[in-house]
């Protein structure tokens, strides 16, 4: 077998005559070499092995059979036929050079391989682009805070309201001679006619001039509802921003207006509305600050639900929000005041609603006065920022004393308004005084109504206080005291020799010998220096440094994964999970499940048809609903224009159409 | 002031209920989170004694059980085929053999039953399909004789197709007798074929050639193929991500990928000591069960590199097949020895009829155990498991062939050129490449 192989030349190739000739020669010249070579030594044969390309390259010969030299022109063939001429080989000539002419070559198809993969690639990018729309739902159900298992429920169904009155039947025999006699009333409104029976039947028996009134009059007034109604549908879609503002500042100036009448007529009504525009602002601003209700906090949060990093920005600003209200509560109704005086100021001074405005400050006070005070002597009013004041005091007189003197000007201030009606004046000042300074010297308050004085006063109280301690603690060494102490505790805590030896074993006398030297050293178990304590550079700080070992072991050392900060993790601990700690509603929410399955159902795959073209069906749906109710509409109109031509001539009736078409 | 008007806290009846007044200010519970973490201590000391996974076994087969069906309509039938060419179907509520079916000569490759359940199909190294009525087992309804053995059969989730896999993967119609279409590319043996059930016209097969190749039935070419360094055995598809799946490998590890990105698995799960031989998916595509040559079975999270469970008896062998029920509650596994084992999906779960005060007191232990789930002493014994001898060092032999490999590699990268020994991720090393 294999000889014949060998001995097949390898291509069969007509180009390659001359080589093999040169190849033969060359052969021989080897061959000539080596018989020179081993004329002298042992012969030896090596046998060089062959192997047969056992297929046939195709694609080689196919190729070079095509080659462009090689190939047959159409008029090359025809030159055979040169010596019998005739009209029809003429005619196939002409025919030829015409196909020639309009001759568009194609291309030559891809090999098969080559054209298989670029089917593969083409049909797998297909595949991963529609494959990709599953990502937003995979997403959902990957963030979802609970599955309800199986996930296809049938889907809600919405009745309309037609639909629900449809399926009550009449039952008992009662029922249904009440709903007889209902039907067979004559003031029904049938669906197809704008009038009941007895209207028509009252118009018709009227005089043609009246009817004819009595109608229009109708129609007017259903003209103006229907063109009130179009304005309103027309308006309430505009979503320009810029036109809601405009409207927006068209009611405030209205109301503006509105205001100022209503000073001039009812000053009782006046006052209160004022209060009740105060009181709302306020509401809006303890509420809306920080809040999330911004339009950037709105897209964060429409994020949130499928990006953990927004949540977490979200989140921030809620702390930031908190963190701010709780710390400066005074600097914020400092601001909320400031913020009240721009506003002010950004109104010009000639319209007619600043005089209002400003009467505001002087006026307002009066009816909030009281319940700051108010809040001011009674600690369970007081809010959260007023309740850290107290606390502060002892650490920061210097904030203490700017609260006094803010609440000295407050004071000036009720004085000023207080002089109207002086029967309020005293008891409002007494309560403040006894409030603000220590009740030791209120006498001394009262007769120097100057603040600077009362912070000498303070000042000197404060050094008289520090002198009082000292006396009282004169015996008392705290501080070898407590050298002492730390020595002790270094003292217990150093590492200490075990001794095992027993005193009288081993020995030949009884009790009361000394125990051998050498015995001892045996015996006694020295222990490992122990590591430096951490207070040992601080003279002034005892660390215990067994407290925690009991509880380290319970505690986490490392941030676990999916955290990015300590804090992060520590909010999480911090949050309770149980009833005690919980109302009911956020208990459950809380501990819901991932993933909740029914007994006994099955849960299918995830359904294509379900998921994606439900959407689109209640779409449709929705705008064929949509088209019904305009054709609805539509149908109506044309019901009018078949009622108005009951009276009215055609021409008339035109103009209306066309007006209604122009309003639609 | 505090006071207290006695009608609104004493019952009137022994049914009344009692609103509680609760103070929830976190300043009035200092011991709140002291308080909740004993509570998940205590939770997750119960979900350990309480963890008894195993079920109760079906035996009955006369030789190793090559395949496991779970119905596609009825919850509690199952089929499973064995090596003597038997199938039999159980009824997992009841736990018993309805019937036995002597269907093949040789072993029955695979099972796979039509979605609205009226008949299954079985395949044999006898070269024959047969279809099966469920209403008769006395004949099959209709055989074909293919042309090569055939290894693996699965429906298509909606059509009347079904896919076989052998020499080359083959789509069917119910009604002919001839594949619609042979898929054929490089490898010359399919382990393993499987639809997606979401997006239905895919489907994925396991080649010899250690790949793994994506068709669609819509065209008339394979997709996509990825060589892997060792062979993959089994594969499947999440059935809530329509472009995620599994493949159970034979270097003990299981492979997740997404069919987009096929040049690295997103996700490698780690823990079996020997080649994975099945997986399974839950029906909520959360987790899935995996049966492997080392005799266990184990249980991960889809988005998890570790096992979150693994189960073992004493008795069971090499597993062939595994599968999670349909209600998600029970995994089942069929092995060499002949058996079925019926398996809690949750090992410490409460069967039977739970009370809703049970119900949110399990759920609020559940919360507990997460929140404090990195908590050192409860990581200790949520972890802890008892592991079979030859799995146990296995194992930590594993582990010291790893690291040695990793220590080879840090030596060779700190004795050679900066530069010329490149990190690659664990990741990228198992994809040899992709094929377009």
């Amino acid at each position: 077998m294999e000889n014949d192989f060998i001995e097949e030349p390898v291509l069969n190739d007509d180009d390659d005559d001359e080589q093999s000739h040169s190849h033969s020669t060359k052969q021989k010249h080897d061959k000539l070499i080596d018989s020179i070579v081993h004329l002298g030594g042992k012969k030896r044969k090596v046998i060089i092995r062959k192997e047969p390309i056992s297929i046939p390259n195709n694609l080689v010969a196919s190729t070079q059979t095509s080659s462009a030299s090689k190939k047959i022109k159409s008029h090359q063939l025809l030159s055979s036929l040169k010596k019998t001429s005739s009209v029809q080989i003429q005619t196939l000539k002409k025919q030829l050079a015409k196909v020639n002419k309009h001759q568009a070559v194609l291309q030559q198809p891809l090999q098969k391989p080559q054209a298989e993969k670029a089917e593969r690639i083409a049909a797998y990018n297909q595949e991963t682009k529609s494959i990709s729309k599953w990502d937003p739902i995979v997403a959902k159900n990957r963030t979802a805070e609970t599955l309800n298992f199986p996930l296809k429920n049938g889907g809600v169904q919405f009745q309309t309201t037609d639909e629900f009155v449809g399926k009550f039947q009449t039952l008992s025999s009662l029922e249904k001679d009440i709903a007889a006699i209902l039907q067979s009333s004559s003031n029904n409104i049938q669906p197809n006619s704008l009038l009941t029976q007895a209207e028509k039947k009252i118009i018709s028996k009227m005089d043609l001039l009246e009817a004819k009134q009595k109608l229009n009059e109708l129609k007017r007034m259903r003209a103006l509802i229907s063109y009130q109604q179009a304005k309103f549908k027309r308006v309430g879609k505009i979503k320009s921003k810029k036109f809601r503002r405009l409207v927006r500042k068209d009611r405030q100036k209205q109301e503006e207006k509105d205001l100022k009448k209503l000073s001039v007529e009812n000053p009782d009504k006046f006052l209160e509305r004022l209060e009740h525009l105060e009181r709302h602002r306020i509401e809006e601003r303890s509420t809306l600050r920080h809040k999330n209700s911004t339009k950037w906090a709105k897209e964060k949060r429409l994020l949130s639900k499928f990006n953990t990093k927004a949540r977490e920005e979200i989140e921030e600003q809620l702390k930031l929000g908190k963190h701010l209200r709780t710390k400066q509560a005074q600097d914020e109704s400092d601001d909320d005041d400031d913020d009240e005086d721009e506003d002010e100021d950004a109104q010009p001074a000639s319209k007619p609603g600043v005089g209002i405005q400003k009467k505001k400050p002087i006026e307002i006070p009066l009816i909030l006065a009281p319940s700051q005070i108010e809040a001011e002597s009674n600690p369970w009013l007081t809010t959260t920022g007023s309740a850290v004041l107290p606390a502060s005091e002892y650490s920061k007189p210097n904030e203490v004393r700017n609260e006094d003197m803010s609440s000295s000007d407050s004071d000036e201030e009720h004085e000023k308004e207080n002089d109207e009606n002086p029967s309020q004046n005293e008891p409002i000042e007494n309560t403040e005084s006894y409030g603000v300074t220590t009740a030791t010297k209120p006498v001394e308050h009262l007769t120097m109504p100057d603040s600077m004085k009362r912070i000498e006063i303070e000042l000197k109280q404060t050094e008289q206080h520090q002198m009082n301690i000292q006396e009282a603690f004169a015996d008392d060494d705290v501080l070898a005291e407590f050298e002492k102490e730390k020595s002790d505790i270094i003292d217990h805590d150093r590492p200490k020799a075990i001794d095992l030896s027993l005193p009288g074993w081993g020995e030949w006398a009884g009790s009361g010998v000394p125990v051998n030297k050498r015995k001892k050293r045996k015996f006694l178990i020295q222990p490992k220096p122990a590591p430096p304590r951490r207070d040992i550079h601080l003279h002034h700080v005892i660390i215990n440094e067994k407290a925690d070992q009991k509880i380290s072991e319970h505690r986490v050392c490392d941030l676990p994964f999916p955290f990015a900060d300590v804090e992060q993790f520590e909010s999480l601990v911090q949050q309770p999970l149980g009833r005690e700690w919980n109302p009911e509603t956020a208990y459950r929410r809380l501990n819901q499940p991932k993933i909740r399955t029914r007994i006994g159902v099955r849960i299918e795959p995830l359904d294509k048809q379900d998921v994606f073209f439900k959407r689109h069906h209640s779409k449709r749906d929705n705008s064929s609903l949509d088209f019904n109710l305009s054709n609805n509409d539509e149908d109506k109109s044309t019901a009018d224009v078949e009622q108005d031509s009951l009276f009215d001539n055609e021409q008339s009736q035109k103009k209306k159409f066309k007006r209604k078409q122009k309003t639609n | 002031m505090l006071c207290r008007n006695p009608s609104d806290y004493v019952r009137e009846t022994k049914k009344d209920i009692v609103p509680v007044q609760r103070n929830y200010d976190p300043d009035l519970h200092p011991f709140q989170v002291a308080r909740e973490y004993t509570r998940a201590m205590n939770a997750v000391k119960m979900e350990r004694i309480f963890a008894r996974p195993f079920i109760c076994s079906l035996d009955g087969h006369r030789d190793s059980v090559q395949c496991l069906t779970k119905h596609s309509t009825q919850l509690s039938l199952l089929l499973s085929g064995s090596c003597d060419g038997e199938i039999k179907l159980w009824n997992v509520a009841q736990r018993t053999c309805q019937a036995t079916i002597p269907a093949h000569d040789g072993f029955v490759r695979d099972i796979c039953v039509i979605p609205d359940g009226t008949a299954f199909y079985s395949i044999g190294n006898d070269k024959l399909i047969k279809r099966w009525s469920m209403d008769n087992y006395d004949a099959p309804a209709m055989t074909i004789v293919g042309k090569h053995v055939f290894t693996s059969i699965d429906h298509h989730y909606k059509n009347s197709q079904y896919a076989t896999s052998g020499e080359n993967v083959s789509l069917w119609d119910e009604q002919r007798a001839q594949p619609l279409q042979s898929f054929k590319w490089g490898a010359d043996s399919h382990a393993k074929v499987k639809f997606n059930p979401i997006e239905t016209t895919v489907l994925a097969s396991c080649a010899a050639d250690r790949s793994i190749i994506l068709y669609d039935t819509r065209q008339s070419v394979p997709l996509r193929k990825i060589t892997l360094q060792m062979n993959s055995s089994s594969l499947a598809w999440n059935p809530l991500e329509a472009f995620v799946f599994t493949t159970a490998n034979e270097d003990f590890n299981l492979y997740s990928f997404d069919i987009r990105y096929l040049q690295r698995p997103f996700n490698i799960h780690k823990d079996h000591v020997a080649a994975v031989i099945d997986i399974d998916y839950s029906p909520t595509g959360k987790e899935f069960v995996s049966g492997s040559y080392d005799k266990t079975v184990r249980i991960f999270a889809a988005d998890k590199g570790h096992s979150r469970d693994i189960y073992h008896t004493k008795r069971m062998q090499h597993i062939s097949c595994v599968q999670w029920t349909a209600d998600n509650k029970y995994v089942i596994s069929g092995s060499d020895e002949m058996c079925l084992r019926l398996w809690k999906a949750k090992a410490s779960e409460k069967l039977g009829v739970i009370r809703d005060r049970e119900a949110e007191t399990l759920e609020y232990n559940d919360a507990l155990k997460e929140k404090f789930a990195h908590f050192p002493k409860i990581k200790r014994i949520a972890r802890q498991r008892n592991l079979p001898k030859h799995v146990y060092h296995a194992k930590r032999e594993h582990k010291t062939i790893q690291e040695s490999q990793k220590r080879h590699e840090a030596n060779a990268r700190a004795n050679s050129k900066p530069g010329s020994v490149p990190f690659v991720s664990e990741r990228s090393k198992v994809i040899l490449k992709e094929e377009e």
